[in-house]
Order: structure tokens, then sequence, then C-alpha cells
């Protein structure tokens, strides 16, 4: 209000000056439907200086001539223009902009507004994201945008999301999504708080981000969080407890089901007396909580918001933890008459995660051990010790690994960001942008002695012999960003952004650890890694690396009256991570948007369209994101030896790659078709899109050389083509919008079809890749799919099931004969397709609804159309093992038939599709309550996730990675492993306070 | 014009940001043309290719190969155990294919040698004449890349035959077998002058002239199989070549097995195996029954698995000596005490010589059956606390193989009794009845129960006519199984190795 008073005194010092030729104006500025005064409306003479703002009551006084067009604007409204003819006073009313098409959406290095946008962008805002308890934040996008696939397999609170856009895959690039958080790039993202988070903003197509290069072939997803606010000081305080059960268990037999079996069935058999439920044993229920205080506050010229979460994550497998620490300080100042906008960010996440060991088939995975145990065996003896028997190889109590392995890491992520943006000349801005990014990995393993006696013997046997690890890896990156903006209107029509901008960053790694192996004191551990007495060469290992990319690009963006847009861009990239041959690279795009609404004869005749509007997109984007040095003939450590002469052990360095000097960045040619439309005041709006997109020259860990003549069985080529065809719609209507019901329905829908066209670079062509390798007891590494020229994706491939007979299986071979599949095993000649992991289509269904100070929203999400290879049920219901390790129902089916199988076969092939309800979300405020002086909201809530499956998928859960792999360098996916940390059901209540 | 200022003040300070250097350090590896960065490395370049000799024993697929598809080795499935896709059934019912995983590792075990082996020669080449040890090291890469290519004619028949590194065709063709086999002769012959003269008991696994006449022995025992003609005297003038050297027969035929072996001057030829440093010996794991831990007080369960047929074990009179290395019977731990096993409601440990069933699943056998079934083989000594892998030092080539190969010869050439002399030494040691005369077959009685388990079984039934008899559960007699096939992987990546072996 400063300012206002000193301008008006301004003004009144002025006066005398100019009253020849000027004349005072006052006036009230209304909203045009609620008659309601509008503060702070920005009442300027178009083209000069001279201009105000309304005041508490929306009155303004402006010294004017006749002639002026005075610009009325204010945030959330249409502008309005008045020529000034010779009024003394005027009433304005202001109407209010529809959000929608005013909402802002961030496409890297700057924004535009929805209605303006031209590629394939979908945005989420905070109240539209999945609530409750969200391990990552990324969870609160389940289901919420169309195009993006965001799965993960089980409950495990360690384990992160795996997030796909329009079938992004790499063979050896990662495939997930390039993440900016506030203009930052590369941000780990589980170490932001899901309440810090504005909106998240999604770039899908080639076009949208050929502007970040080399790293924009995944998709870009922007992370907005909250900043303060011009006004008063906010504290807010967010409180939640959460209970997690396992929501579906593997169906093995009981202890009783299994004697009956047993004996049904007259198999040999020791029945050690017990009745265990082995799933019982090792899970339990989890108790999250979560803290968060955030403060914020600010005036005209900075503002700032601080806050801090911590949350405790218990896993549904004893053990299994999480802990983290979150604190995130934002800050704007603005100087320099508004001129220098000065933008600051800075946050730390602490986190210490508690492992528990699952993801083998080893000693000490707990969840295979558990399930294999057979449920008559005890879980203790009589003396408390743990009950272990040898009755079979590789079978230990699960209970052993549980109580005693320490596998611990403690994480450090910081983030530091600087911006000066100056406005050199009116509309033309510079921007340098400096970040820093670090995060630090500490970790301890400890696996203690372990010793044993048993049944009838006298002599203790070692089932451990104890080993310790230490790690320490710390990666960092440095950034340095400079653009320079240019936006123009010429003569009222014609709108241009220009931009032009360098990036430099530079990223370094380094890391160590040590091992050993007989600790002579289980209690001292790996904390002391001196109390090992087996240290060998090759124990002790660090590493360092480096690797720099530099980028240049320019966009133009251009429309002719919001109503003819073109926009294009390039960015020329470069890595040191590519092979010396081809280090830098191009990335073209070209987008162009027709809004056919502002056209006369729409405008005119079909009113109800506020936006209607037809763009198209081409662009080439890439993917950088290789392992470094991968180009390169390399030497060092190839593993330890005997000095041959003497004996001694020695060190070996050899080679370790085959070097290819070619080697470049995946790339994703993409074209886009979309339409975007509003009705009815936008209270149903929404999108559809068309794209194709050929991700070619996928960089290839190829294993398929000849090995006679290169060292590693590895050389990486750009060899993969991949074409993706998909279909996206997204829907809001806003069905009901009276003062005290709402309804507002999202609706997402996506298709995405994806065929390998070429595996090979000329030099190594290839018909076909075997990949998804299965094993466990009974199985030696057999792959369910083959990745093969003119096919889908994770098309599974094997042999087809054609019965049994003489207990042994049958199959129908490729030349139509049945075969005993023991005949045939042995070479691929009848193997066949006989699946596909690609669902047709996934979908969300996301429902918010107020009625008066309740609120309560819904979320459905639907993945339809994919097959499941159920190898769990490969294991477990292996006739086999029936008598020394536990197993399913479909095990005493098939027993007295036919012995396990071991190949892959149809007859393990499910339909994988579900409709769940990921989220339900019921809360109550209060406004000003009464009872509680000082609070200006509370609200109380409760909420549930994954709370029923629709499925007639007969494993534990059919959220099995249904698009890229479970790691970034994985291309296959719909193997249901026995292996899988259970999937939870969360129930949440928490608090929210408001100052 | 302050304006400006700034403006030129911003693009200034781009233009120092804004280089395009791309240039990184590596730091945590050398490259090729870095390496070697001196004479002391350029020595090493090669112990690479000798530590290769580590996959003898398990992940080469070597031992399976050789032993699993004989007549003395069998791996049966135990009820659940042991099944493993059949891996180890058609192993011994000769009815292996294309993706067979021990076919695959025997081909990665000789194949991935290869590269190194060709790099180590073509660095070494440049320094050799210059120095007599970079010379030395030189000649032992060749003769050590002679071994692999041996092993490779001998599996997989015609094969590829890649001889440079630098330059070389990255998808070879098969070569003859024939012409391999004299390629590798002449490599051999080139470089014997080159190569220390063998201290018998002395660094048995560094390539000596001991190790090259003794691979010119076997390769000249097995040339009619490779070329078709017979080398039998050169035979005998290579096993009297490695005879020469003063390696000796110990007198307990356990000796040149022992955990601490190195001294043995019976062992020509070793792989120098450690339980730490260079683990990969794990016989006593797969074979031994899960109660044999405490028999010999080891720190790890066993995984009760490979036995000896019935047959075989019945080759050997009751006095043998060479008894100590089969397990059978009542089994006790450490302090003598009777074992048990619980899991078998308790019945002793007895193992049995009769194995009934190579596959013996849980619905049809009873504990004792499939828990206990066949005798064990113990060749090489389990030493208290052993664990996964033993450290005995595995002897490729041994004395006694030398004397029988030589005997053999002398009968191909002479007649029955002409290799007696050499038979009676070995049969005399180990207490076996000696009655003179003996035929071929004698010979390869002998060498089964005098070799048992080492790994030359396949190669002598070969020679001997008798790979493709029926024996136990074994009844496929195809004669195309003498040589295994081109693993399909290795024709996926390079389809010049087409046409396949006949018969697969």
């Amino acid at each position: 209000m400063k300012t206002i008073y000193n301008k008006l005194f301004l003004l009144v010092l002025l006066f005398p000056f100019s009253i020849l030729a000027q004349s005072t104006l006052t006036g009230t500025v209304l909203d045009k439907t609620s008659k309601l005064p509008i503060p702070g409306v920005n009442v300027v003479v178009e083209g000069t200086q001279n201009g105000t703002s309304t005041d508490f009551d929306g009155n303004f006084s402006l010294s004017v001539k006749k002639g002026d067009n005075i610009v009325f604007s204010y945030l959330g409204y249409k502008s309005y223009t008045l020529s000034y003819e010779a009024q003394k006073t005027i009433s304005v009313t202001l109407l209010e902009d529809s959000a929608l098409l005013d909402e802002v959406i961030v496409v890297g290095y700057g924004s535009v507004k929805k209605k303006d946008n031209t590629g394939a962008v979908s945005k989420v805002s905070a109240e539209n994201l999945n609530q409750g308890t969200l391990i990552d934040p990324i969870q609160g996008l389940q289901g919420k945008a169309a195009g993006v696939t965001i799965t993960k397999q089980g409950g495990d609170p360690n384990a992160g999301f795996n997030v796909r856009i329009r079938g992004a895959a790499g063979f050896a690039a990662g495939g997930g999504p390039l993440y900016v958080v506030d203009g930052v790039r590369g941000v780990d993202i589980t170490a932001i708080a899901p309440e810090d988070i504005v909106s998240y903003d999604i770039l899908k197509d080639a076009a949208s981000t050929a502007i970040y290069g080399a790293d924009g072939a995944n998709g870009v997803i922007f992370i907005t969080t909250k900043k303060g606010k011009n006004g008063k000081t906010t504290i807010e305080y967010n409180t939640y407890v959460a209970t997690d059960e396992v929501a579906n268990r593997l169906d093995l037999l009981s202890a009783s089901e299994y004697r009956k079996a047993i004996a049904d069935k007259g198999i040999a058999f020791t029945d050690n007396g017990g009745s265990t439920d082995w799933q019982d044993k090792i899970y339990r229920t989890g108790v999250t909580t979560n803290h968060q205080f955030a403060i914020s506050g600010g005036n005209e010229n900075s503002n700032y918001r601080a806050s801090i979460a911590h949350t405790d994550f218990e896993g549904v497998i004893s053990g299994s933890e999480k802990t983290r620490t979150i604190g995130r300080v934002n800050v704007t100042q603005k100087s320099f008459s508004d001129k220098l906008v000065i933008d600051m960010g800075i946050s730390g996440t602490i986190e210490a995660n508690k492992y528990v060991n699952y993801g083998g088939n080893g000693q000490n995975d707990v969840l295979f051990q558990s399930f294999q145990r057979v449920p008559t065996d005890p879980a203790y003896n009589a003396d408390g010790s743990l009950f272990e028997t040898n009755s079979v190889f590789n079978y230990y109590n699960p209970l052993a690994s549980l109580q005693q392995i320490e596998n611990n890491r403690d994480a450090k992520r910081y983030t530091g960001n600087l911006s000066l943006d100056y406005e050199i000349l009116r509309g033309l801005n510079a921007k340098v942008a400096l970040t820093y990014l670090r995060n630090d990995d500490e970790s301890t393993y400890f696996e203690p002695t372990y010793s044993t006696i048993y049944t009838g013997q006298t002599l203790s046997t070692e089932l451990r012999r104890g080993f310790g690890k230490r790690a320490y890896n710390n990666w960092e990156q440095s950034m340095l960003e400079a653009t320079l903006t240019y936006k123009k209107t010429l003569a009222d029509m014609h709108n241009l952004t220009l931009l032009a901008g360098y990036s430099y960053r530079g990223t370094n790694w380094d890391g160590f650890s040590a091992q050993g192996r007989n600790p002579i004191s289980n209690q001292l551990g790996s904390d002391d890694l001196q109390n090992f007495e087996d240290i060998q060469l090759g124990d002790i290992d660090s590493n360092k690396g480096e690797r720099k990319d530099i980028g240049f690009f320019g966009r133009a963006m251009y429309d002719y009256a919001s109503k003819y847009y073109l926009t294009g861009m390039i960015r020329r990239d470069g890595s040191s991570v590519f092979g010396k041959n081809n280090q830098w690279g191009y990335f073209p795009s070209v987008q162009a948007a027709w809004n056919i609404a502002n056209e006369g004869f729409i405008a005119n005749n079909l009113q109800s369209f506020n936006l209607l509007k037809l763009r198209a997109t081409w662009g080439i984007s890439g993917n950088s994101n290789i392992p470094a040095g991968v180009q390169d003939f390399r030497v060092g450590y190839v593993g330890t030896g005997i000095d041959p002469a003497t004996g001694d052990p020695i060190v070996n360095l050899g080679y370790y790659n085959n070097p290819n000097p070619d080697l470049k960045w995946d790339e994703n040619k993409e074209i886009n078709i979309g339409l975007d439309f509003g009705l009815f005041n936008n209270r149903v709006n929404g999108s559809v899109e068309y794209y194709k997109k050929t991700l070619n020259q996928l960089l290839i860990a190829n294993k398929n050389i000849p090995i006679e003549t290169n060292f590693s069985n590895t050389t990486y080529i750009n060899g993969g083509k991949i074409e993706n065809k998909g279909l996206e719609a997204t829907l809001n209507i806003k069905f009901i919008d009276s003062k005290d019901f709402t309804w507002n329905t999202t609706l997402v829908y996506s298709t995405n079809k994806q065929e390998v066209v070429a595996l090979g670079n000329g030099t190594y062509d290839y018909d076909f890749i075997d990949v998804d390798f299965i094993s466990g007891p009974g199985l030696v590494g057999v792959s369910t799919q083959r990745m093969q020229v003119g096919y889908e994706l994770g098309t599974f491939f094997g042999y087809e099931y054609a019965g049994v007979s003489n207990g042994k299986w049958l199959i129908k071979g490729n030349d139509g004969e049945t075969h005993y599949l023991d005949d045939v095993s042995q070479s691929d000649e009848h193997k066949k397709v006989i699946g596909n992991a690609l669902p047709d289509f996934e979908a969300g269904w996301s429902n918010y609804f107020t009625y008066k100070n309740f609120d309560l929203s819904m979320s459905f999400r639907a993945v339809v159309g994919h097959d499941i290879y159920n190898a769990t049920n490969m294991v477990f219901g292996n006739p086999d093992h029936l008598g020394s390790r536990n197993v399913n129902n479909e095990a005493v089916i098939l027993n007295g038939t036919v012995a396990g199988a071991y190949q892959t076969l149809d007859y393990y092939i499910e339909d994988g599709s579900f409709i769940r309800l990921d989220n339900i979300n019921l809360g109550y405020s209060f406004i000003n309550p009464s009872f509680a002086k000082g609070i200006s909201k509370l609200r109380l809530y409760a909420s549930a996730n994954n709370i029923f499956t629709l499925t007639n998928y007969g494993g534990i859960d059919p959220e099995i990675n249904f698009s890229g792999g479970n790691g970034s360098n994985e291309i296959y996916f719909g193997t249901d492993k026995y292996n899988i940390y259970p999937k939870t059901r969360t129930i949440t209540f928490g608090l929210n306070i408001a100052f | 014009m302050k304006l400006k200022n700034k403006l030129g003040l911003l693009g200034i300070s781009i233009l120092a940001f804004a280089c395009t250097e791309l240039e990184t350090t590596n730091s945590d590896y050398l490259l090729a043309d870095q390496y070697p960065e001196n004479q002391e490395q350029a020595i090493r370049v090669a112990n690479p290719v000798f530590a290769r000799t580590q996959g003898h024993a398990d992940w080469g697929g070597w031992w399976f190969l050789q032993e699993i598809t004989s007549d003395e080795a069998a791996a049966p499935t135990r009820g659940g155990d042991w099944d493993d896709g059949g891996k180890w059934r058609v192993l011994h019912q000769h009815n292996w294919g294309v993706t067979t995983e021990a076919v695959e590792q025997m081909y990665r075990f000789v194949y991935e040698t290869m590269p190194r082996a060709n790099r180590a020669i073509e660095l070494l080449e440049l320094g050799a004449e210059a120095d007599p040890a970079v010379q030395r090291v030189l000649s032992q890469t060749i003769v050590a890349r002679a071994y692999f290519y041996y092993l490779a004619i001998d599996n997989f028949g015609d094969v590829p035959f890649p001889r440079t590194f630098t330059g070389a065709n990255e998808f070879p063709s098969r070569t003859p077998r024939a012409d391999v086999f004299n390629a590798i002769v002449e490599d051999i012959k080139d470089n014997i002058e080159f190569l220390p003269t063998p201290s018998a008991g002395v660094s048995s696994s560094s390539i000596n002239k001991g190790t090259a006449y003794a691979l010119l022995a076997k390769l000249y025992l097995n040339a009619e199989v490779y070329t078709g003609t017979p080398m039998w005297q050169e035979t005998i003038d290579a096993c009297d070549m490695v005879m020469g050297f003063g390696y000796e027969l110990e007198a307990n035929p356990k000796t040149p097995f022992l955990s601490n072996n190195a001294s043995t001057k019976e062992n020509i030829y070793t792989v120098p195996y450690d339980e730490d440093t260079f683990t990969g010996f794990n016989l006593h794991m797969r074979t031994l029954n899960y109660q044999n831990q405490l028999t010999f007080g080891m720190g790890i369960q066993p995984w009760n698995g490979f036995a000896t047929l019935e047959a075989h074990y019945n080759t050997f009179t009751a006095n043998d000596a060479r008894k100590y290395a089969l397990l059978a019977g009542q089994q006790y731990d450490i302090n003598g005490v009777a074992l048990t096993d619980a899991d078998a409601e308790g019945a002793n440990v007895v193992l049995t010589p009769n194995i009934p069933a190579l596959l013996m699943p849980a619905s049809s056998f009873s504990k004792q059956e499939i828990r206990m079934s066949g005798v064990r083989v113990v060749k090489w000594e389990i030493p208290e606390g052993a664990r996964e892998n033993l450290s005995t030092d595995l002897p490729l080539f041994r004395l006694a193989d030398f004397m029988l190969m030589k005997a053999e010869a002398q009968v191909r050439l002479n007649g029955a009794g002409a290799g007696d002399a050499l038979v009676n030494e070995i049969k005399g040691r180990s207490n076996a009845p000696i009655t003179g005369g003996y035929t071929l077959d004698e010979i390869l009685a002998e060498r089964g129960r005098e070799m048992m388990w080492e790994g030359h079984r396949r190669q002598d039934l070969i020679r001997f006519g008798k790979f493709n008899n029926t024996w136990w559960e074994k009844t496929n007699t195809d004669p195309n199984r003498k040589l295994f096939p081109i693993p399909q992987f290795a024709i996926n990546a390079n389809s010049n190795l087409l046409p396949q072996n006949p018969g697969y």
C-alpha cells in the first residue's frame, strides 16, 4: 500500500503542472458476476508509465487526457481497455477469466498460457493428485495423466516407481523421463515432500521436449514447488498416521492341506510337527507417521517459503523401514524497480533405509525362503533357537535373514539453485541460472556368522560364515544455464517470443567400498571392518568418473491474434559420453496450432466453444542417459588371478569392453496431432492426442556378438528401432458447480502399441534377442520373451501347451505335431509366440466432490488387455517339490500326472487386466473455527489407498511392470517372479492446519 | 549506454562460460593406447589368458561335458533337486542340444580366451626380440592358446580359428579340424625352445617344456580322431620327452590330489585352484551327501548330487588303493559317529552303489533312494573347514596319464602286452591285480580307474570307439554325438559358423 500512497503523492505533486492537459478520472472496478469491488486492479494508461491500482474498495483515481486508452488488468480476470472520452467517474466491471484457459504451462525455459500451448502437454495440479500416504511424490500422479504410465511392483517403501511416458524405452539407455524441479534438472524426485508440490507439467511429444535436446526423448516432467505469496505470514502444519496391511498373500498350502496332500499322494516326507504360516511370520502391519511444517509469507518485493517434513515409513515385511526428513526453502526477491528478479532455493533430504533381502532365491532372500518353507516345519526349536533342517538344497529359515542381517543405507540429497532474471529492455530478459546437486549414499551390509546343530547330529553346521561390506557413493552435478528472452506484440495481433540459450552441465561421481568375510565378532559387524579375517584382492574397490554436457538452443513462438500459432526450436547438444565421431547432435522441432474457436464462424455460431484448437507437431529429441566410457577401449581391473610361476594371487588388468567411437544418443522422432477443446465456459474441457513416435538408433548393450574375436561379450551399438503409436484422451467435466456442492470428474485414456522394427546397425543385424530370463528351483535361466523384428515389445515366446502324457509335458510344435517337451527342449525349434505383455489400454477416472465443508475424492485406474507370465506359479506349482518345499494348489492338481515345468509354457500365461480403486479420500474443513482461535483452516481427513482390485489374475497382484523394466536398463516386462514385495492396502488419518 | 554495458557484460560472461569443450579425464580406467605402460605390465598382459584355466572344474562346462557324458559319472535328479530343467540328464543320455547350458559354457570357455590370447600375443611380439623374458611369456601364451584350440577341436570339430586380434575378421568361419590340428602342432613346436625347462614339483601351473610336450602327446594320441591319420609313434616320442623331465609317480595314489599338492612331482600341468584367491573347484560340493559335511568337518553344506555309476564302481577290486576316492556305505562324522538323516525319518546315511534311476521323483522313490543312492567321489582332498571351493591344484596333465598313453600307443603299434611295464607300474602302486598281456580294453579300463573323474573319459571313450555304446540309462547310440554342436548363441551372432555339426 505504501507504494500506492507514494504514487498518489507524486501524482498530487505533479498535478499542478499537468492540469492544463490532463483531467482526473475516478472510478470503481467491480466483478462482473458478483458485483463486488476488486482491490488491487492495475489501471494504466496504455503505452505510458502512468498508472495506479484500485484500493480496498475497488476505487481508483488517475490523471488522464482525452483519447488515452486506459487498461484495467488483474490476475484471473480478462483485461479491459477503455478509451477515455471526458467522463469524470466511471464504473468498470471485469469478467473473470476461465481459470483453465489462463492456467500457465511450463514448457522449459519459459511458460505459456494453456490456451496458447501448441505441444502435447499434461498438467496436473496438487488438488487433483492422489491423496493419503505417498511413498514417493510421483505416486500422486498415478492414473492422472494420459500417456504417463506409473507402476510399482509391490509395496516396498524403499523401492521406487517406474515412470514411462508414451512407452519410452531404451535397451541400454534409461527409459525414465527427465525431471526438472523449479528449473533444476536431474533432481532425485523421491527427495521432494509431496506436500511441497504445486503442480506437475508433463511434456510428452518430441517437439516439446526438443528444447531439452539429447535429454528429452523420454519426456520431461516439471515439478513446481510452493512459494510464498504476497500477504500475511501463513503457517501450516500437516500430519498423518497410516497403517499398511498386506493386500493379498500368495496362496500356498497350509500345514493341514500339506499333510493331506502328502498323505493322498503317498510322497516320501518327514513331518517336523509344526504348523506355521510362514507369510505370517514375516509380515506385519506397517505404521507410517508424517509431520510437515511450513511457513511462508512475503510482500511486493520478496517472498519466501520454508518447509520441513519428516516421515517414518514401516514396510509390511518386518524390518523394512524408511525414515525421511526433507527441508526446503524458496526465496524470491525483486529489485531495481522489479527489473531484476532473484530466485533462490535450497533443499536437503536425509533418508535412512533399512532393507530386507528379498530380490532373489538365495539363502538370505526372505520372500523366497518363506514361500518355499514347508508349513509343517516349526519356526523355532524348543530351546528358542531357530529351527533349521537340511532336508533339501538351499532351504533356510527365513527368520534367520530377517532377524540377523543388517542392510542399511543412509542417503543425502542436496539441491541449491540461484537464478537472476534481468529485464534489459522492455520485453527483453536475460537470465542466468546456477544449480548444484549432490547425492551422497552410504551403505552398510552385514551377515553375521550363523551355525546350527541339525536334529540327530552332534556337530554344529555352519550355515553362514559372515560377510560385511561398507560402501560410499557420491554424485554431484553443477550446471549453468543462460537465456535471453524477447517478447514483443506488434499491431496487437502478432505475438512473438524469442529465446536463445546456453547450457553447461558437469557431472562427477566417485565411490568406495570395502568388504570382508569371517568376522571375529558379530557384535562389531560391519561397523568395524578390521574385525574381518578373510580379506582378498579385489575386496577394496573405488571408482571415479565424470561427464560433461553442453547445449545451445533457440526457440521462436509466434501467434497471430491467438488464432494461428507457429513455434520452432532447435537445440545442439554435445556430450562426453558419445563416441568421438558423434559428439554433437541437432534436435529440431516445429509446432503449429489453429484455435478454431477464435474464428468468426465458430465464435458467432457455436458460442458454447471457448476453445477448439487443433495442433500438429514434429520433432526430434534424444536420450543421452547412457553409461559413460563405453565408447572407449578401456583397460582396468578384470579380476584376480594367480601368478602361474609363483602361485601368488595377483590382480589382472585387462580390456573390459569393445570400443565404439560412433556411439551416440537414442533418438525419438515423433509426430503428434492434438485437439484441445473447452465448452460451456470450460465446464467441459479436454484434449485428444495421436502420436507416432519412432525410437531410432537405440543404444543396445549388444551381447549378440562373435565372442571369438571380441574382448567383452558386450559391444554398445546404436541398433534398435521401435515404433510406438498411441492415442490419448483427457476429459474434465465440472458436472455440478453450485455454492454448496461441486462435482468434477476427470477421465484419462491411453493406448500405446510398440513394435520392434529393427535390431542391428548394419554390422550386427539380428532377427531377435531373447530376454527376461527366469530362474529358481527347477528353472535355469529360461527366457520368457523374445524381442523380435516385426513383433510387439513384450512378446512372450515359448512352447504351446498340449497336455500331459506319461508324466511328461506335451507341446504343440511349429510342425503342427505334438511332441514331448523333453524331446525338444534343448533347442528353440518349436518355440512360438504365446502372448503379449503390452496392455491394450490404460485408463484413469478421478472424481472430486465438495459438499459444504466436506471434500471427497476417488481415483480408479484400469489396465486392460495384457498378459502376465506367472513364473511364481511355475515355481510353486511344481509337483516335484511336494514333500520338500511348500507349493500351491496347482502342484496338488498336477501331481501324479507330470513333473514341474522347466521351460516357458503358455500354460502359465494369464490375463493381467485389472481395475483398481487406487485412492479414496474424505475430508472435513473448519474455516476460522470458533473452538480454536488463530487457526484459519483446520481439515481432518481419512484416506485409503489400494482399496480393491478387480482382476482374473491368479497371482498376488496384476500390477507387474507393464512398460519398461524393473530397472532403468531393461526393456522387457510382464513376468510375475516370485520375489515381489507384497502390495499393501493403506489407511491414513490426517490433519491439516493453517494459521 | 548503461543498459548496453550491462548487456555487454552479460554477453561476455555467457561467452566465458560457453565453452564447448567435452574432454573428460579417464580416472578409473586406462585407454587401450595407454596400456601397457611399462615392461612389467607388458609381461603381465598374458596373465588374464593363463587365468582362463580357472573354468575347467565348473563354469567352463569342460568337466561336465567330459565326465557326465561318460560311463563313470552321472548327475541324477533327486526329488526336486538336480532337475534344473533336465540339463544334467541330457548330458548323460546324450540328448544335449544347441541351447544346453554346458555346451554353451564350454564354447565360451574356449573362445572368450581367444581375443585375450591374440591381443596379448600381438603386444608381446613387439618386445620379444629385444627381451628374452618377453619372448618366454610370448611362447607360453602361444602354447596356452594352442591348449584351448586343442579343447576346441576335441569338443567341436571344425572350429573358427582366429589367430590375430587387430584387423582380424570379426565374423570368422570354421576351419577344418585337421588344419587347426596341424597349425597348433606347429605353434607348439616353434615355441618349445623358448619355454622354461620344467623342474618337477615347481610351478606346475606355469607353461613350460613339459606342458608343451604333454600337449603334443595328447594331440598325437588323438590324431586319428582329429585328422584320420594315427600318430602313435609320435605319441610315444612325445610321452618320452615328458617322462624325461624328471616327473615321478608318487608312492601313494592320493598324494597328487592333496590340498597342498603344489610340490608333487607327479603333476605336469595344473589349475592353481585356491579356496580364496582362485576359486571354482567345487566338485566336492556337487557330489557329497548333505550329511557328509560332518564327515569332513566342512564349513558349508554340500549339495548331494553327482555320483559314479554302479558298473564303474565295480571295476575296482577290493584292495585298490584308489578306492579312497569312493564314498560308499555307512557315513560317519569326523569323530566317527554314524550319521543319520533326520529328513529321511532318521535313517542311517548309507550310500549305495546302485542308483535306482536317473530321474527320481519324490512321488515314486523313497527318501533314502533319493538322498543316499550313488557312490560319491572324493578324489581331491577335502580338508577340515573346507568350503565351497577346494585348494587342490587340479591336475590337467599328470605323469600317470602319460605312462598309460604311451602304453596304449605301444599296444596299438605292437599288440597286446606291449605296454605292460608302464601299466604294471600304475597298477602296482595301487595294489591292483597284475596280470600282464594288457589289451586295449584293459588299458581303457585302467584309465577309467586311474584317471577317474579327471576330465579325460569322454575323449578316451571316443578314441576307443566306445562313446556310442549303451550303458545304464544311456541308450542313444548316435555317432554324431562325438561332437558337440556349435551353440545357438554363437550362430545367432555369426552365421558364418554355419553349417552346424551333423545331427543337430
